[in-house]
């Protein structure tokens, strides 16, 4: 083998090792929003008082927060990894969609919107994080953006179930991206 | 830089780094995963590089001995984990012999 070639050779080598290093999704993180999300979305067809739904996305949107955090953080040591850069990135991009929810509950209480139009709202906010993910993050939620905007006009303009149908769909859609998601294989130790 | 003094050509003093511990592909594999990581187990690097026990070990050895690495000893499940980290002369390291590999490249069109 030439030097160049042996060059080029190893260079393809380092290559492949750097991206198989590469973070992927952890499912777990992914079923949790799924069960969260598939509940919540179907709470706006029916409870009437839009209170109850603030409570529970209040109290189930952080707790959730906090423990994809704690899943991601887990699933990135058990496959022998610890990057902390990633995981604030991670943590800053979503807590941003957070606060942006909480100061959206402004225009509700200032009488600007419905508790329902801050539902509409939030599903817009959302799909535009998870877009923002899919293109900084991980390429994997890509597609989940797409159908959370598209759900954004559903809720508008679907009468009857359109939050169900929403949140079943986006529900699918998350743990359909948790099954064919590229993997981490567990370390023998 | 050069004797010429071109800062695109490679001093010969450069090109001896190219014969050092980063030579071989492996080390320079791990030293290129721990400089994108803050740390990474020797099982995390075993599963992406896909080497033998015995060879990881030698290479990371080789690497922490030359002090481009640190090791700190931990526990997960009461079973030993090693995870390792790039020193600051390890990351110095790594920059210059990828600066002039680019160079190489560049100027060889691999």
């Amino acid at each position: 083998m030439t030097d160049n070639a042996r060059l080029r050779d190893d260079i393809a080598y380092v290559r492949a090792a750097a991206e198989q290093s590469i973070a992927v999704p952890v499912p777990a993180i992914h079923f949790l929003w799924a069960l969260l999300v598939f509940v919540g979305f179907g709470l706006f067809d029916v409870v009437d008082d839009g209170r109850w739904i603030g409570a529970y996305w209040a109290l189930a949107g952080p707790a959730g927060f906090g423990l994809s955090a704690w899943i991601g953080r887990r699933a990135d040591r058990r496959a022998g990894r610890i990057d902390r850069k990633a995981g604030l990135r991670h943590v800053l991009h979503w807590a941003a969609f957070m606060s942006a929810g909480a100061l959206g509950l402004a225009l509700v209480q200032a009488g600007h919107l419905t508790w329902r139009g801050f539902g509409s709202l939030w599903v817009l906010l959302a799909a535009l994080t998870y877009v923002q993910a899919g293109l900084h993050l991980d390429r994997s939620l890509l597609p989940i953006g797409l159908l959370l905007a598209g759900g954004f006009l559903v809720t508008l303009w679907l009468p009857g179930f359109g939050w169900t149908v929403t949140g079943t769909l986006l529900a699918v859609a998350l743990v359909a991206t948790a099954f064919t998601g590229k993997r981490d294989r567990e370390p023998a130790g | 830089m050069s004797p010429r003094g071109d800062p695109e050509v490679p001093a010969l003093e450069d090109l001896a780094l190219l014969h050092g511990p980063l030579e071989h592909r492996v080390r320079l594999a791990i030293c290129v995963l721990l400089s994108r990581h803050d740390a990474m187990s020797f099982s995390g690097l075993k599963r992406v590089l896909g080497e033998t026990d015995g060879s990881l070990g030698a290479h990371l050895r080789k690497l922490e001995d030359c002090g481009y690495l640190l090791v700190d000893r931990t526990y997960r499940d009461r079973r030993p984990v090693s995870w390792y980290h790039l020193s600051r002369e390890g990351r110095d390291r790594l920059r210059r012999h990828l600066g002039i590999l680019t160079r190489l490249i560049d100027q060889t069109g691999l």
